[in-house]
């Protein structure tokens, strides 16, 4: 914690605030899906719920800003009023270590679009052993079982990881995140591009 | 709607971090049972205790319950129409309709699945209506050591929440004077749409933060220890609370093994 | 530059609280531009410093270089040195820095990371380490302090801007601070709020020898306090450091050019034309009166006529047909004048009412007519509802019961495309408005939904680019703009329509003086042109210079309504109710008329 400055953990926090918000949207939308196509209708927008994950990593590049920022969003979705509860926080953890994972594997030296699609993926990945424990997939058949995690893994790579790419990149546009590793990387490029195209 | 009793709000003042503990201990020891009887015993059990310990208001319950409810009967339909291949085939037909059968045996399973969604969201809207979110960081760095630079920077983005709200009103509004309304739709357009809300929201975030992290900083917070002006302790008392539920879901344990209906979850793995 | 060249005059022997030497920002450690530098400033004790710059000169940054916030919370690069009673702060702990430097910021939202009041406070306290069985006491102390005491189990989310604004300044002085910090603590807040405010922070800087650094742009309520004065130019260096009155009887010109706010009571006294006009230069409101009332009667008069000469011909000439028709036609005035249905009307607003779905009421029965080619201002205190009617007016909000009409027809009525083309609004942040990526694309935006041809919306986009001063920056995102620009590209987007009716929500906000002017100025064009500007405004500065009429707003309804000279001659007091503060001029010639008719009377019960 000790190398993670107060304005980091504010920008985090405040990043998760706005995804819990997203989050319990898509929570609706999700009920209003399974109502439709049972349970694969989570599966569809599942990678939406790691998002948070990948643009937090992406955004202020420290190990542990995956994990931290998706338990962060799991425990204010909690104090909002999600009512799936404080075990909520235990399957944000999850999630969250499912995103770490893949940052981790990369030894968080790379913060390309694979890399940000492998979190989206890490996170499907640890998200459905969990489900498959807590939510008593065990109740459906193995086909459909199996048709959810493929869909779940897409939607991770997809929504979380694509999608968060494209959020963040957009954020950094508008100037706000110069002072942030991701500010600073882009600053960087620039540089580097103009000066080869001086040499 | 509030009720009022000599107990009520026993269960508000009870230590946050105890009662998330009892919620997280008896949704674990719950999943593990999967029979109707079992749960539905735990399920009256705890809507009781949380009627009867706690003060909260019942229309914010039926609100946050309603969404769940509507989940479960999603689940109940899936599991009872499409069930395992692996269950009995010659359990007896209950109803038919075409290709769709449901049989006993699916029946039953599918009731235990969409009584475990009521049960763990009756578990969690026992604690989220009961607790101050400012009390739960306090409690989670008093009995938990949450390290304080994280907790309150937490509640510092916390705090942004109604702002947020407002922000995205106003910004509905301010998108429609431009005359956004006069686009096509399509995916794309919803895209952008997306976009255009939250780009400037998570900017608008973000250097909301920063100037957060500025005015705490300069408040003289280095996130280093601190002794607690509101002290939150763990009485005697919490321990019983604890024991009180997780004793009800034990009760629906017994119950439901006496009368021979106690499935283990793990078996079906 | 003229640095230092008017302090030396008077040696001063007051003890140095707070230093800095050659003190300079920047964000990058090479080639990046400073953000200031080579800034050496000396706050003295029992100072009231006001520090002054054009727009993003670097002064909130230098304010956080003072209390180390730079660069130990945030990444930067600070050269030379900030000293505490000559004891450096560099390596010092945070902790113990934030008990020397307090500091209260501009934005009433973003400085407290509690729910409730006594959180915060406790906050404060529990950061420097005050004994636990202390801080009740403490909290009750500091409330007490700022007239909070009440609130103190508040929920600071429902606690109106002033309240916040003191709560913030509560938490600043929890921590018994040497020298406070202020940066633009009053940009939020009314007329009266700001008035108030000065005087609390003034009581306590005496009662606790304080030292006080202000930035701030709303100078009236501040110039009585004020005794030393810095600038800093556009490029972040410090071009003067001494005494105020100084500056403004020497370097007017120059603090135009930057763009700086001045006091009222300098720009009015310069605006005077007089023989032997005194040379003193009076930089309050008080002292300008003061000085006026104890010249002879003559020249009493003289200014007196000169004041009404300058409202007349401004009346005159912006609604010239006012003028021309003499009353028959009259388009200003009281507003409801309520006769036969007068169909030139634009906008009619029948007993509006507006209830927000928890049931609190914001606008009850309110009626009104808007005529076309008037510039009017809606003035009232916070939480008046005064955004809510604007949101109201322009069709976004439905009525929860009466009729706004426009040309006869309901708004409900209109198709949405063509209300868009009538009615615009601008909202207070800039940001909210923006849907594209780029400043060109934001520009091109209304004019592409128009489906005018690409190089017709070239075209068009290229001269706002010009005439915005927007044109380096086509290719930037909106959001990366400075303030300024921010408002001009939001003001230039909403105009590609030629709306009859344009209402704007606080327009001059966090713009410098020279921004600000031109704003205003483009609207009063509009107007002339014979189209309508409804302006939200707290500045009555703003109101008297521009406005033809006032909408006061308050308890849900209109507490006035007419011309501004008329609204400055109602008692101050009642207009302290509606938190509005007469403009100087108005004040002024208030004054000179009360004194001239007291010496009349006196001179009546003589011969009498």
């Amino acid at each position: 914690m000790a190398s993670w400055k107060l304005r980091d953990i504010i920008v985090l926090s405040s990043l998760s605030v706005v995804f819990a918000v997203v989050y319990l949207i898509f929570l609706q939308v999700g009920n209003v899906l399974v109502g439709f196509m049972g349970p694969m209708g989570y599966e569809v927008i599942f990678g939406i719920w790691f998002i948070v994950s990948v643009i937090a990593a992406y955004i202020l590049r420290k190990p542990g800003a995956a994990l931290l920022s998706e338990t962060i969003a799991g425990t204010i979705e909690v104090l909002i009023g999600n009512v799936t509860g404080p075990i909520l926080i235990l399957s944000a953890f999850i999630q969250g270590l499912g995103a770490e994972a893949a940052f981790a594997a990369v030894r968080y030296r790379y913060y390309n679009t694979p890399v940000l699609m492998g979190a989206g993926v890490g996170a499907a990945v640890f998200s459905f052993a969990w489900g498959y424990f807590q939510s008593g997939f065990a109740a459906l058949s193995t086909g459909l079982v199996l048709a959810m995690f493929i869909v779940r893994v897409i939607s991770g790579a997809v929504i979380a990881g694509l999608l968060g790419k494209w959020i963040s990149d957009a954020l950094a546009r508008t100037g706000v995140l110069r002072s942030f590793p991701i500010g600073k990387a882009a600053a960087q490029a620039a540089h580097q591009k103009q000066s080869s195209v001086k040499l | 709607m509030k009720t009022s009793h000599a107990w009520g709000g026993l269960l508000n003042e009870m230590n946050p971090s105890i009662k998330g503990l009892t919620v997280i201990l008896g949704v674990i020891l719950l999943s593990l049972a999967f029979d109707p009887v079992t749960v539905s015993i735990s399920l009256i059990y705890v809507l009781s205790v949380t009627a009867l310990f706690g003060r909260i208001s019942w229309r914010r319950w039926l609100l946050l319950f309603v969404p769940f409810f509507i989940m479960a009967i999603g689940y109940f339909w899936t599991a009872a129409l499409f069930p395992r291949s692996d269950l009995p085939q010659d359990s007896p037909l209950i109803f038919s309709w075409g290709p769709l059968k449901m049989t006993e045996a699916g029946f039953s399973l599918a009731l235990s699945l969409a009584l475990r969604t009521l049960m763990f969201s009756a578990l969690s809207l026992m604690f989220v209506l009961t607790t101050e979110p400012v009390k739960f960081m306090f409690s989670l760095m008093q009995q938990c050591k949450l390290p304080p630079k994280l907790a309150y920077g937490i509640l510092a983005g916390f705090r942004f929440l109604p702002l947020f709200r407002e922000e995205l009103r106003i910004m509905q509004q301010a998108h429609r004077m431009r005359g956004i309304w006069r686009e096509k739709r399509n995916i794309r357009s919803m895209l952008h749409a997306f976009k255009r809300y939250s780009i400037p929201l998570l900017a608008s975030a973000i250097r909301k933060s920063e100037r957060v992290a500025v005015a705490m900083v300069s408040r003289g917070f280095t996130g280093g220890k601190r002794d607690f002006y509101c002290q939150l302790k763990i009485r005697p008392r919490d321990w019983m609370f604890m024991g009180i539920v997780l004793s009800g879901i034990a009760l629906g344990y017994a119950v439901s093994f006496a009368l021979g209906t106690l499935t283990w979850y793990g078996g079906q793995l | 530059m003229n640095t230092g060249l008017l302090n030396q005059k008077s040696v001063d022997h007051r003890t140095v609280v707070l230093e800095t030497k050659d003190l300079s920002l920047a964000f990058a450690e090479e080639g990046g531009e400073p953000v200031f530098s080579s800034i050496s400033l000396r706050l003295r004790e029992g100072d009231l410093m006001l520090l002054l710059g054009p727009g993003g000169c670097g002064k909130s940054s230098l304010a956080l270089c003072l209390n180390r916030v730079y660069p130990s919370a945030i990444d930067s690069v600070v050269k030379g040195g900030v000293y505490l009673h000559g004891q450096s702060l560099e390596g010092q702990d945070p902790g113990a820095i934030a008990q020397q430097v307090g500091i209260v910021f501009q934005d009433v939202d973003s400085q407290f990371c509690m729910l409730k009041v006594e959180e915060e406070l406790a906050f404060c306290l529990e950061n420097i380490g005050y004994p636990r069985e202390q801080i009740d006491a403490k909290i009750d102390e500091a409330l007490q302090l700022v007239h909070l005491t009440s609130w103190r189990n508040a929920y600071i989310h429902a606690l109106s801007g002033g309240m916040k604004q003191r709560l913030a300044l509560a938490c600043a002085l929890a921590l018994n601070p040497e020298v406070l910090i202020l940066d633009e603590p009053t940009s939020n807040l009314d007329p009266e709020a700001c008035w108030e405010l000065s005087a609390l922070i003034d009581s306590i800087r005496k009662q606790r020898q304080m030292s006080i650094l202000l930035i701030e742009h709303q100078l009236d309520a501040w110039m009585p306090y004020v005794n030393r004065l810095a600038i800093m130019g556009s490029e972040g260096r410090l071009i003067y450091e001494g005494e105020p009155r100084a500056y403004f009887a020497n370097f007017k010109e120059e603090a135009r050019r930057l763009g700086i706010w001045m006091p009222g009571a300098v720009r009015l006294h310069d605006q005077l034309q007089l023989e032997n006009k005194p040379s003193w230069q009076p930089i309050t409101r008080e002292e300008l009166a003061e000085l006026w009332l104890n010249e002879p009667d003559s020249a009493k008069r003289a200014v007196l006529q000169q004041l009404e000469q300058a409202e007349a011909s401004r009346t005159a000439q912006q609604d010239p047909r006012r003028s021309d028709t003499d009353g028959t036609e009259r388009r200003g005035g009281m507003g409801h004048t309520g006769d036969t249905g007068d169909t030139d009307h634009l906008m009619h607003i029948d007993n509006l009412s507006f209830e927000r779905s928890e049931g609190k009421i914001i606008l009850d029965r309110l009626s009104l007519s808007i005529p076309a080619g008037q510039f009017i201002a809606l003035v009232g205190p916070n939480g008046a509802g005064k955004s809510t009617f604007a949101a109201l007016l322009s069709g976004i909000l439905e009525p929860s019961a009466g009729r706004i009409s426009l040309a006869g027809k309901a708004l409900s009525e209109w198709p949405e495309r063509e209300l868009r083309k009538r009615i615009g609004l601008i909202f207070q942040h800039p940001e909210h408005q923006f849907v594209t990526d780029t400043v060109y694309d934001e520009l091109a935006f209304g004019l592409r939904l128009q489906k005018l041809p690409e190089d017709a919306v070239e075209e068009r986009v290229h001269s706002l680019l010009e005439q915005y001063r927007l044109l380096h920056r086509r290719n930037f995102s909106p959001f990366a703009l400075s303030q300024g620009q921010k408002r001009r590209l939001s003001v230039a987007a909403m105009l590609s329509d030629e709306q009859q009716v344009l209402i704007c929500d606080e327009p001059t906000f966090g713009q410098d003086a020279y921004s600000a002017l031109e704003l205003m100025k483009s609207l009063r064009a509009r107007v002339d042109r014979g189209l309508t500007v409804i302006m939200i405004t707290h500045d009555m500065e703003l109101v008297q210079q521009f406005a033809d009429r006032v909408v006061v707003l308050g308890h849900g309804t209109i507490q006035w309504d007419g011309p501004p000279e008329d609204l400055w001659n109602w008692p101050e007091n009642d207009l302290l109710d509606h938190k509005l503060i007469p403009p100087l001029s108005a004040q002024l010639r208030n004054k000179l008329k009360a004194a001239l008719q007291e010496k009349q009377e006196a001179h009546k019960e003589v011969l009498l």
